[in-house]
């Protein structure tokens, strides 16, 4: 499915945070969006989610607009919003965590197959995992909405790269199985490496909407982004 | 003393009872439920009137148990329409609330005066020793562990249990991957809502069936619930039935027989005394 932004606005209480921003994310890829701290990645992400209300301009999921509908309905339209810092259900055993969403032996087979680690730990308590290995689960459980839009954010938090290294690609491999991935990722050029499309995200508004390959290789395009400048073409 | 302590299982498995409706409640949508023991007085007088107007005990008890479920969703409802972000003290306030609107609404609906209510569980079950059990207190006594066996089961071992488990940790998280929250809440409320009548509908036949006074059995039930610390389901039991014995006890000790309402006020109270400890020593050191 295809994700639609146009002239999105969102606002935190009476404050904005982001303002303007057009983005489509395609199915079967991975669209990074990427930027500094306090950017509004986050407030964006959430509010396509149904967390947040939209203060301008609209969502549109496969030609459905989004508007109107809580993050229940959202989520049951194949929207999976992968949340900021490891929610697991601590209480939960692994396997718990993916039979609260699905409750099919494949949803928990689907799982161990993508992070093969979770297999010898189905029926320890979530909460006792190690980081990496919780947002595994984190991950696991998404997939096991069968998620059409996966939105990812910044699960590298708290990870060491070696973890990133090793989530990374199973995002892609989920976009390669016909997800569409918008992810959003403090680890700047890790994300780049999977994506199809990137967007750079400062002060609230878009600064870079394009291919990933010139921010590949040019962090000075990179960096010029995230300042808020409009990147321009090298010589 | 030990047919005190028998008479005390009767209001002591009600308290336990009630305690658990306090904990699940809790536990699950995060709110004291200062009003549980007034909806079931809904569904007590409700069945009382049935009763009166000549419909047999077996239509009018499910159709109290009906009512007093009808009224904890309604309150849920709202609970979980406006108030879903509130933490669980404004919704425990928002409870307080709830129980004086109740209490206004069944004195203007079934009058000020106590109703006979009556009940299929009055006369002696057995007597051992010179010991009388009624079947009130035989019922009571086990109904609180079934109830909390209940409970547990429907928790650990059910798809609605491991998603109100879920709902409960982290409600945000659980709505975004598609679980229905506000459904869950209000199934919760009605579910407790509708215990807490049944609940009464065994003791309300023994003992003074006013309105303020079984609406304040909450005050025991919380007490119950405190001592499981609102989470535990076998403390909740063993709480409610220990206050209970001890009230009963106390009921045969002539010098102390008009403290024993004081009781679960003095258990609270010691209760949170010793739980604030480390942080009082902490703050002293």
């Amino acid at each position: 499915m295809t994700l639609e932004l146009s002239g999105v606005a969102v606002a935190r209480g009476a404050a904005p945070v982001v303002r303007d921003i057009d983005l489509t994310a395609p199915p079967g890829a991975v669209t990074v969006l990427l930027g500094p701290n306090g950017a509004g990645k986050t407030t964006l992400l959430e509010a396509v989610a149904g967390v947040l209300p939209f203060a301008a301009g609209n969502a549109v999921l496969d030609g459905a607009d989004l508007a109107g509908l809580d993050r229940v309905a959202r989520a049951r339209r194949g929207l999976a919003l992968v949340e900021q810092g490891r929610t697991v259900f601590s209480a939960l055993t692994v396997a718990e965590n993916v039979r609260v969403v699905n409750g099919s032996a494949d949803a928990l087979d689907r799982a161990v197959e993508l992070f093969p680690e979770l297999g010898r730990r189905l029926d320890v308590a979530a909460g006792l995992l190690s980081g990496g290995e919780q947002q595994m689960v984190v991950l696991a459980r998404a997939l096991a909405t069968g998620p059409k839009v996966l939105l990812i954010d910044e699960m590298s938090l708290g990870l060491a790269p070696v973890i990133v290294r090793r989530l990374l690609p199973a995002v892609r491999a989920l976009a390669d199985g016909g997800v569409t991935v918008l992810l959003v990722e403090q680890f700047a050029t890790l994300a780049l490496e999977i994506a199809d499309s990137a967007h750079v995200l400062a002060g609230g508004a878009l600064t870079y909407s394009g291919p990933p390959g010139p921010l590949r290789a040019s962090p000075g395009r990179l960096h010029a982004a995230y300042l808020g400048e409009t990147p321009t073409e090298e010589p | 003393m030990l047919d005190g302590a028998v008479a005390g299982l009767a209001g002591g498995g009600a308290y336990a009872a009630l305690g658990l409706c306090l904990t699940l409640m809790f536990r699950l949508v995060r709110v004291v439920n200062f009003a549980q023991a007034a909806i079931g007085v809904i569904g007590v007088y409700g069945m009382a009137l049935l009763a009166d107007a000549g419909l047999p005990y077996a239509l009018a008890a499910p159709a109290g148990l009906l009512a007093a479920g009808l009224v904890a969703a309604a309150l849920g409802w709202i609970m979980a329409r406006w108030f879903a972000e509130a933490g669980a003290d404004q919704r425990s306030a928002i409870a307080i609330a709830f129980l004086v609107g109740l209490l206004a609404v069944s004195f203007l609906a079934f009058g000020t005066h106590p109703r006979r209510v009556p009940g299929p569980f009055g006369g002696a079950l057995l007597t051992v020793g010179g010991v009388t059990v009624t079947r009130a207190a035989a019922v009571c006594a086990l109904l609180a562990p079934a109830l909390a066996a209940g409970a547990h089961l429907l928790l650990t071992r059910t798809a609605v249990g491991l998603r109100l488990r879920a709902l409960s940790e982290r409600p945000t998280t659980a709505e975004l991957l598609g679980i229905p929250s506000r459904r869950l809440a209000v199934g919760t409320w009605a579910a407790t809502g509708a215990l807490a009548a049944a609940v009464l509908m065994v003791v309300a036949p023994q003992q003074s069936a006013d309105q303020s006074s079984l609406a304040l059995m909450v005050i025991p039930a919380c007490t119950a619930a405190l001592v499981g610390g609102f989470r535990s389901l076998t403390g909740t039991v063993a709480g409610g039935l220990g206050l209970g014995v001890m009230q009963g006890v106390l009921a045969h000790v002539e010098d102390l027989q008009q403290y024993r309402d004081a009781v679960p006020f003095a258990v609270i109270l010691a209760i949170l005394v010793w739980s604030q400890r480390r942080e009082v020593w902490d703050a002293a050191r």
